[in-house]
């Protein structure tokens, strides 16, 4: 299967960078393993065709984690069928493509809940609870 | 008065963390920096000041500043456009004449050294009267508000290069920024019009590292200008395999082929459309079936015929190290 992803194209959309990159992801996966060392890899600054990419993306396939950010336009995370293999890709609110990666990790940093928004949050938490104990007191006392 | 960091600024905006992130990974890989200086980059970035900008425009057709603001809204981008003081630019603000120039000159006081000069448009020096802002010519404006910036990005080919308004025969007598300020670090984002997500990437660099990025000889920044057009264009492998259009609507036009026989200018020509493309990412002009017209080249409006082909095809051949390396070597 991967041969024929690899060499299905015509030799006029081929930069020949696929294997070599299928091999750093390998590697970068073995190095996650043996020393939890993470990997990000630009896709935007590596020199594939449309189709090229298309082929890597169809080899990574889909895992088991697929998740949707929203945060100024769509973030997709994928998790590939290879477990520590990811694929990102950022999109602005005119669904352009602003920026492509292959993260090898156990969890892109971006899916993580972040210590400045936690802060925000917890004010926010307070506050709305705050105001629903009011709002309860006032429906109790309208009751009464 | 010091004027608020980005992070009070994008709290105040409901912009959370995560979605500040986005945009540093985004901008990393726009500026060739590595992925693992992004929790930097945010930190830097975050912590920086509001800038104080100027943005002085001259001898111009609006065409950058179209392209900026009305490039994506709203956008990651957008962010930066919306953190940057922005006191002074005559075609969008709502103050004119007097009152105008006192808002630039009081930004040049209470933030002498450390404002950002932002120049769009040629400077023309054969008579004062043929471009002036409020009775006072674009030289003698330029160079009053350059004496106490901390540096100046020359936005668009008229404004790095002298453009258009510098074609034969020159009538006004155009000339660059750069030919007139000399003692400034100069950032040219040439290209008519240049690519806006360059602008906010310079912006984001000085920002963040206070001083702007690596440059080459022409003073472009390297991260978007170190490549070639041909070098990173879809249509490169028909150009090495020798097939090309020979007019727009022959079978080669139809079948996507190489359009150096129809005059394209992307082997000499460096900038990012072909990997950063238009309008919200659509396309670039090879995408759309026309040439490169090399507009981001210093007087890219005199070199023959834009339907001319550039020379013969094997000077163009596969040069490696013809990139970024024949530029390289200057920074700021």
């Amino acid at each position: 299967m991967t041969e024929e992803l690899i060499f299905m194209t015509s030799n006029a959309e081929k930069t020949g960078n696929v294997m070599p990159l299928l091999h750093q992801i390998r590697h970068a996966l073995s190095q996650l393993i043996e020393r939890q060392e993470q990997t990000t890899i630009d896709l935007r600054r590596l020199p594939l065709s449309a189709s090229e990419e298309a082929q890597l993306e169809a080899f990574l396939g889909h895992g088991e984690v697929k998740a949707d950010i929203q945060a100024l336009g769509d973030t997709v995370l994928i998790e590939s069928r290879y477990a520590g293999v990811w694929l990102e890709i950022h999109y602005n609110e005119d669904v352009e493509i602003m920026g492509k990666y292959v993260h090898i990790c156990t969890c892109p940093p971006i899916i993580k809940s972040q210590p400045e928004d936690m802060v925000l949050s917890l004010s926010n938490i307070v506050s709305d609870i705050h105001s629903l104990s009011h709002q309860s007191s006032d429906e109790t006392a309208k009751e009464d | 008065m010091a004027l608020p960091t980005l992070n009070k600024q994008l709290q105040a905006s409901g912009i959370s963390r995560r979605t500040f992130l986005k945009f540093c990974a985004t901008t990393a890989s726009l500026l060739a920096l590595p992925q693992s200086a992004v929790a930097d980059l945010a930190t830097a970035l975050g912590n920086a000041r509001r800038p104080s900008v100027i943005w002085l425009p001259f001898q111009e057709c609006t065409g950058c500043t179209e392209a900026i603001l009305r490039s994506h809204a709203p956008t990651l981008e957008s962010l930066i456009f919306d953190h940057i003081s922005l006191d002074y630019q005559h075609t969008i603000m709502a103050a004119a004449g007097e009152q105008a120039e006192d808002a630039r000159r009081a930004a040049m006081k209470a933030h002498k050294g450390q404002y950002l000069l932002l120049v769009d448009g040629s400077v023309p020096m054969g008579n004062p009267g043929y471009s002036t802002i409020s009775g006072m010519s674009n030289v003698d404006m330029l160079r009053e508000s350059a004496k106490d910036a901390a540096g100046i990005i020359a936005i668009g080919t008229c404004a790095s290069f002298g453009g258009i308004p510098k074609a034969n025969p020159n009538p006004t007598g155009a000339v660059a920024v750069s030919d007139i300020i000399t003692d400034k670090p100069i950032v040219n984002i040439s290209g008519c019009p240049p690519l806006p997500i360059a602008i906010t990437a310079v912006l984001v660099h000085y920002l963040t590292f206070k001083r702007f990025p690596d440059l080459d000889a022409l003073q472009r920044p390297l991260a978007f200008f170190g490549e070639t057009i041909h070098d990173r264009c879809y249509r490169r492998p028909f150009f090495e395999q020798r097939k090309f259009a020979k007019s727009f609507d022959d079978e080669g036009a139809k079948n996507g082929w190489c359009l150096f026989e129809l005059g394209c200018k992307g082997p000499e020509t460096f900038n990012a459309c072909a990997t950063v493309k238009w309008n919200q990412g659509t396309s670039f002009p090879i995408e759309s079936g026309h040439p490169c017209l090399g507009c981001s080249e210093p007087d890219f409006w005199d070199k023959g015929s834009f339907y001319q082909a550039l020379g013969p095809w094997e000077r163009y051949k596969s040069k490696p190290g013809k990139g970024a390396q024949k530029h390289a070597g200057k920074n700021s």
